[in-house]
């Protein structure tokens, strides 16, 4: 098993390097192919984290992605991009369908995608996976957890999105969507709801939102605010209750996502070597259990993160972000209730293709249980420290 | 001595602009655009000038008409430009723009190339490209 999913992503990255050369005319249309390849090693005190074995070392941390894309017209363009990831126990190199869809822009104003599309979010939820436009190794998992990447990453559905100049106020960006989510059997909530006797059989969920972003008078500054709305339901399985397993494969029960809800507000500053930003989360959600004589479930979640770079060389930059994650936003934090710390990081350009980053996280907390991140009781079976911190190295190459 | 300082940091972006001119394949109608569609050309936010020409970005690999270009118009550092195409790629959204080496082999490409737009130093032979006035 652990030589096929690296034999896949070994496979992934070898198709990389070769499309690399790959830029080619078919029928007289330029065809670009794209490609990149991450690895990291992460070491941690306290928690093992993100499912893998950190307090021993992990070499457990590896994705890669190859696209294909074109345009047939002026206005009209194609593509699609597949990637894979092994994470700890997550994805196990799965190759997957990342996204692909047609792109039709009539005019600045108005375009319209239909496909499999990367959903806008924040500053940075469809450019996650891309470690290597990023300052940071992790980037805030408060705001982007890496295991629950799948729930948030793409809609199957169509976008709209344009761009209106204010002239002398500035630009306004947006995008609005919707679509049905793909769900990730090998994610963050399918380990989260395993490790708690829940185990998840199937889940389908659905999303709307919109992003407006204000390109300001104020050269490099942009200000927006994202909002998203979904709900699904699904098959799941009581598998032990009070310490007991139960008998055969558990007990079935079906639950409803009636409503998940969340409002980001972000602004980005950059002056030349300088960058500064933030983003703030609210998210509601509500679910109930079909069949078990449970109230329906609440959960309200709060997330928020600063961050600040500076490239000292062309070939370094250095960066560090505070983020602080909050399960139950009513209640103040607690070692159960969030995990927050700060983060430093450096960057090394290599080259133009090739970067290495250096990383250390202080975590103090690990959340519920019930939030699903970071922190898993199957990865951490005696229990669980009130401080992590962990040190990552990760690089990227890029085609 | 001050007052010195400040004349020549208010000149400085005047004087970058001067070390390079923006040139366009001869299919581009305007003989003038605004610093706002270059910058949003070079970004690839852009795809059309407000006349009509539909447009293809071209950057130079390296070199002061490189800095000085994105310094005065773009506003960002050549490797924060290279991310953001790297996302525009990576996402689906975009397409990693031509890069080139040297002055010449901008305006080779940009003369022959339907829409092609690119900057080359001021000093440079334009040859059959089209020099772009900035508004």
């Amino acid at each position: 098993m652990y030589h096929h999913k690296h034999l896949r992503l070994l496979g992934l990255a070898t198709l990389s390097a070769v499309s690399a050369l790959a830029q080619f005319k078919v029928a007289g249309k330029d065809v670009q192919v794209h490609g990149f390849f991450q690895q990291g090693f992460a070491v941690s005190s306290g928690n093992n984290f993100l499912t893998m074995k950190t307090t021993n070392g992990s070499f457990s941390m590896t994705d890669g992605g190859f696209n294909v894309a074109t345009r047939l017209t002026p206005k009209l363009r194609v593509g699609a991009q597949v990637f894979s990831r092994n994470i700890g126990d997550i994805a196990n190199g799965k190759v997957a369908l990342d996204w692909a869809f047609a792109d039709y822009k009539f005019n600045d104003y108005f375009g319209i995608r239909a496909g499999r599309v990367k959903t806008v979010l924040g500053l940075f939820n469809d450019t996650q996976d891309m470690e290597f436009i990023h300052t940071f190794a992790l980037l805030p998992q408060s705001m982007y957890p890496t295991d629950l990447r799948a729930s948030t990453i793409s809609h199957d559905g169509g976008d709209i999105y344009g761009d209106i100049s204010l002239k002398k106020a500035g630009r306004i960006s947006y995008v609005a969507y919707m679509g049905m989510v793909p769900y990730d059997p090998r994610g963050g909530y399918s380990i989260g709801t395993r490790d708690s006797n829940t185990p998840i059989d199937r889940f389908t969920s659905w999303a709307k939102g919109g992003d407006v972003r204000w390109a300001t008078p104020l050269s490099g500054l942009t200000v927006g605010y994202s909002v998203l709305g979904g709900g699904g339901h699904g098959d799941a399985r009581l598998t032990a209750l009070f310490g007991q397993p139960m008998p055969g494969r558990g007990l079935p029960y079906r639950f409803e996502n009636l409503v998940t809800l969340s409002h980001q507000f972000y602004g980005d500053y950059q002056r030349g070597a300088f960058r500064t930003f933030a983003e703030y989360r609210m998210s509601d959600s509500k679910t109930a259990l079909l069949g078990i004589p449970i109230p329906t479930f609440v959960t309200t979640t709060e997330a928020w993160y600063v961050a600040g770079t500076y490239r000292l060389h062309p070939k370094l930059e250095v960066g560090s972000y505070y983020n602080s994650f909050i399960y139950n936003r009513n209640q103040p934090f607690s070692p159960t209730n969030g995990i927050r710390g700060p983060v430093v990081s450096a960057r090394f350009d290599l080259n133009r293709l090739w970067n290495v980053k250096v990383e250390q996280h202080f975590m103090d907390g690990y959340s519920s249980p019930l939030a699903f991140r970071s922190f898993y009781p199957s990865t951490n079976p005696t229990g669980f420290e009130k401080r992590t911190n962990a040190f990552i190295i990760r690089t990227g190459v890029t085609f | 001595m001050k007052k010195l300082l400040l004349t020549g940091l208010l000149l400085l972006p005047v004087l970058l602009a001067n070390d390079v001119v923006v040139v366009a394949n001869p299919s581009v109608k305007s003989s003038e655009v605004s610093a706002d569609e270059v910058k949003l050309v070079f970004l690839g936010q852009k795809t059309a000038l407000s006349d009509g020409s539909a447009v293809e970005p071209v950057l130079a690999q390296s070199g002061p008409a490189h800095e000085a270009f994105l310094k005065t118009y773009v506003g960002k550092t050549d490797p924060a430009l290279r991310n953001h195409f790297k996302s525009l790629v990576f996402t689906g959204k975009g397409s990693m723009p031509k890069s080139l080496a040297s002055d010449a082999d901008i305006v080779a490409y940009v003369t022959k190339t339907k829409g092609a737009i690119g900057y080359v130093s001021a000093a440079a032979s334009v040859g059959g490209a089209k020099k772009l006035t900035i508004k």
